[in-house]
């Protein structure tokens, strides 16, 4: 008796806990500056990870900074479009998309990782698979990560379609979600190929995986301003995130966001062209 | 002896075919496993979730005791998911499952348990029976029995426990249980975050409010129960500070009538977070007695009091009142009588108007007519000294409360003609730089009258031979202001200074004391005012009463 009552207020306390540690995230205080991050890890993990970079900026512009997760991509997309974050960050395609709906926000860097602002997707498969160049996918099984993956999904779709493959010619293909659920379904046969980034691609090689095809270059991710930050604020921002590479400190809150990650670095619009248009092809066969 | 060892004996024997019974349902168990984890993983394969799969099998293995090894290859050999104790195991027992996924046939399954629990739970038992053999014999005998029904039944359990799904089902059955004692108390219980929003909700709160938990779930606590918003501050102050806090009464109406209520904050913190639980009672029907028991009491005082009243103000009063309306109506001319008298003197009464008139004499008449009626109205306003006061706390002077009291006093019928308060000297102590004490004026001026009564009753019973005096004395002290009410009357035995503050505890005739007035002074002091009073007296001497009242 004592100890399922011990047991009880344990888990009530933690019951509790859970509850007021999901409130006490950032909510409007003295209109504090906004850093909107997608949703592409869980929330926490997001948290932690921009945290490093959201007190620096806090340090640099004196007003506190908190880190917005978006509850899904479509959100995170409006939020910026419409100007109600400060500062986001975006993957390549869903800046795209973002410029294409609400039109051109003032830009502020792009990330670098291994000392390349751009990245490559990789098709892959396991060694012995007998896949050895796109053409050989007809009827073959493939594994998508997620739809709105610029690279799971969007970029390799895009080579499917240039090698003359379009999904129905393959034998089956799914969305599993994720990169790294991509890898795995590869390595256990359930499919026979599937497409993945470059540091996936590079985790999993010990464990079987191989690439058969490289994408063009894209240009990496990108953070931007609201379209009516004033002048002084982009500048400001941009300098610090510039001089981020030059301390160790800085170079520690890079690698916070992810390993391996080198600098953030000036970006122009037209770094993303090559994306355009290849979202531009997609979208005349009908992938949004 | 022998028939110890018998039993001894046959004991080792039950044991040992114990234990291959209890192997059996290990064995069993772990065959319930198995199918258990091949379900979960199939399905999780079905989705293609292979992310989830090793992160699966790592919190089985971790979490699952007994469990040795268990590793889920595809059928490519590829190994999806692999948890290994480092220990080795005592007893493996292993088990094998295929699992159906998606194109490539068959994922096999490899699960090993480790059984050298079964042989620790012998051995326990073992020398459970031992030492209780010898002590109990033939009682122990049927009880191994239970006890060896129990270990098995514990060991089922056990297994019941650690399994994943049980595991969230034994939360589940933990939050109910949790839930059952929060909402079988009676009162109305309500837990907030640091924000005062309102996290949990029991039964009672439901019932007090007319809302359910998920209604009121995330809102604010002044939005789900309006009639304790005022209390906002208080909730945010002790959720801030921490510390416990408890509002004794607070007020609120219903369709009209006044209900009372006790809040107890109880703030909770964590390392990060905080919030309170709060506790709402209705204490309405305590407080109505209490209240009961001051109004009987005031009622005695006052009723002394209003004797007093109506003899000495209200016939005077009334005397006033009619001869200056006399005096008014005699000198206007409407009266025959008037005309006549002044007929007869010579006088014109129109002239003697317009003397009236112009000395003001007029005026002065309807003001001593005017302020009558208004002293009139003051004695009918006393008489609200007897209806219930709001206890609202202004800082007062004692000093001046006292000289208050001893006016009241000496106007007191009772005293006046039954005792003799004019014999009785009184002798005033007081400090001057005495800080203001926050209290209900007539509250404390009703405590000090019953300690100026009640002395000068006791020292009235006396013979005539030394001074009566009462010293009134006030004194400063850390954080209280003391005051004293000090006779030279005959004092109290030890017996009577236990009892003096006991309702109805009186040693005056019946009908002339009713034994309340220590108990309700000890009452407002105590409690209302959050002082002390003690007494202390010797027969013979005296007594005194010291009563301290926090001043801050
Ligand atoms: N100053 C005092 N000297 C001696 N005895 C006292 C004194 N004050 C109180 N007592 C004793 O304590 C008893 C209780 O006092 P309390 O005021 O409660 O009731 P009471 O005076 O008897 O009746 P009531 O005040 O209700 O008319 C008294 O009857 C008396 O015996
Ligand atoms: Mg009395």
């Amino acid at each position: 008796m004592p100890r399922l009552l011990q047991r009880s207020f344990c888990s009530f306390l933690l019951l509790a806990s859970f509850y007021w540690a999901t409130l006490s995230a950032a909510e409007k205080a003295d209109r504090p500056i906004v850093l909107a991050v997608h949703p592409y890890l869980p929330y926490q993990e997001l948290q932690k990870r921009y945290q490093p970079l959201a007190s620096y900026l806090k340090r640099v512009l004196g007003t506190k900074v908190v880190v917005r997760i978006g509850r899904d991509y479509s959100e995170h997309i409006a939020h910026i479009g419409t100007d109600r974050v400060d500062i986001a960050y975006l993957g390549p395609a869903t800046y795209v998309r973002m410029v294409d709906k609400y039109g051109q926000k003032p830009l502020l860097a792009r990330l670098e990782v291994g000392g390349k602002p751009f990245f490559h997707g990789y098709l892959v498969t396991r060694s012995g698979s007998g896949v050895g160049a796109i053409e050989n996918l007809r009827e073959k099984r493939f594994a998508f990560g997620d739809p709105a993956s610029t690279m799971s999904h969007l970029v390799p779709r895009h080579m499917l379609l240039e090698a003359g493959l379009d999904v129905d010619d393959l034998a089956d293909y799914q969305f599993l979600g994720s990169h790294k659920n991509v890898a795995l379904a590869v390595l256990s046969g359930a499919f026979d190929a599937g497409a993945v980034k470059e540091e996936v691609m590079e985790s999993f090689k010990s464990r079987g995986l191989r690439s058969f095809a490289k994408s063009a270059p894209y240009s990496e991710h990108i953070f931007v301003a609201r379209s009516d930050a004033d002048d002084e604020f982009v500048v400001t921002v941009k300098k610090a995130l510039f001089g981020l590479a030059e301390t160790a400190e800085g170079r520690g809150i890079l690698r916070s966001i992810k390993q391996g990650v080198t600098g953030l670095v000036p970006v122009e619009d037209a770094h993303y062209d090559n994306l355009r248009s290849v979202l531009k092809s997609l979208s005349a066969h009908g992938v949004e | 002896m022998l028939l110890m060892f018998i039993l001894t004996a046959s004991t080792f024997a039950i044991l040992e075919q114990q234990r291959e019974r209890l192997l059996q349902i290990a064995i069993d168990n772990a065959k319930d496993d198995i199918q258990f984890i091949k379900s979960t993983l199939s399905s999780t394969l079905q989705q293609n979730n292979f992310e989830q799969l090793g992160g699966l099998v790592e919190t089985w293995g971790r979490h699952v005791r007994y469990t040795h090894e268990l590793k889920i290859t595809a059928a490519n050999g590829f190994v999806l998911g692999h948890f290994q104790r480092d220990t080795p195991a005592d007893r493996p027992h292993r088990l094998e499952e295929k699992i159906r996924y998606s194109y490539q046939g068959l994922a096999s399954l490899v699960f090993v348990k480790d059984f050298g629990s079964v042989d620790d739970s012998i051995n326990k038992l073992r020398w459970q029976l031992m030492s209780g053999l010898l002590l109990v014999g033939l009682v122990f005998w049927r009880m191994s029995w239970l006890s060896l029904h129990r270990k098995r039944e514990a060991m089922m359990l056990d297994r019941a426990n650690h399994r994943l799904q049980q595991t969230a089902e034994q939360l589940e059955a933990t939050r109910a249980y949790l839930r059952n004692v929060f909402d079988s108390m009676p009162s109305t219980l309500v837990a907030v975050d640091a924000e005062a929003n309102v996290t949990m909700w029991n039964k009672g709160a439901e019932k007090a409010s007319a809302m359910t938990a998920s209604e009121v779930q995330g809102r604010s606590f002044s939005e789900a129960l309006p009639v304790f918003a005022s209390r906002m501050r208080e909730l945010k102050e002790a959720i801030e500070s921490g510390k416990p806090t408890r509002i004794e009464r607070h007020v609120t109406r219903m369709d009209g009538t006044p209900r009372f209520s006790e809040i107890v904050i109880y703030p909770l913190s964590t390392d990060k977070n905080r919030g309170a639980v709060i506790r709402i009672d209705d204490v309405t029907q305590r407080i109505q007695m209490e209240q009961m028991m001051v109004q009987t009491e005031k009622m005695m005082t006052v009723g002394g009091l209003a004797a007093g009243m109506a003899h000495e103000i209200n016939n005077p009063l009334s005397g006033v009142l009619q001869s200056s309306q006399n005096i008014m109506r005699r000198l206007s001319s409407d009266l025959p009588a008037s005309t006549a008298t002044a007929k007869e003197l010579g006088l014109d009464l129109a002239v003697m108007h317009e003397f009236l008139e112009r000395r003001g004499i007029l005026g002065f008449l309807e003001g001593i007519r005017e302020a009558a009626e208004r002293a009139g109205r003051i004695v009918a306003d006393m008489l609200a000294f007897s209806r219930r006061s709001t206890t609202e706390f202004s800082p007062l002077s004692i000093n001046e409360l006292l000289d208050t009291v001893v006016r009241i006093a000496a106007s007191d019928y009772d005293l006046k003609k039954t005792y003799d308060f004019k014999k009785i000297t009184i002798i005033r102590e007081y400090q001057s730089d005495l800080p203001a004490v926050p209290c209900d004026r007539t509250e404390i001026e009703q405590v000090l009258l019953n300690l100026i009564k009640n002395a000068a009753h006791a020292m009235a019973g006396q013979a005539d031979r030394t001074q009566q005096q009462i010293v009134l004395r006030t004194r400063k002290e850390v954080d209280w202001v003391r005051i004293e009410v000090e006779d030279n009357g005959p004092g109290m035995s030890e017996e009577v200074q236990r009892r003096v503050f006991e309702p109805f505890f009186t040693t005056k005739p019946i009908g002339l004391g009713t034994g309340l007035g220590m108990s309700v002074s000890y009452y407002i002091i105590t409690e209302q005012h959050k002082g002390t009073i003690s007494v202390d007296s010797m027969l013979g001497k005296g007594s005194r009463f010291v009563i301290r009242l926090p001043y801050r």
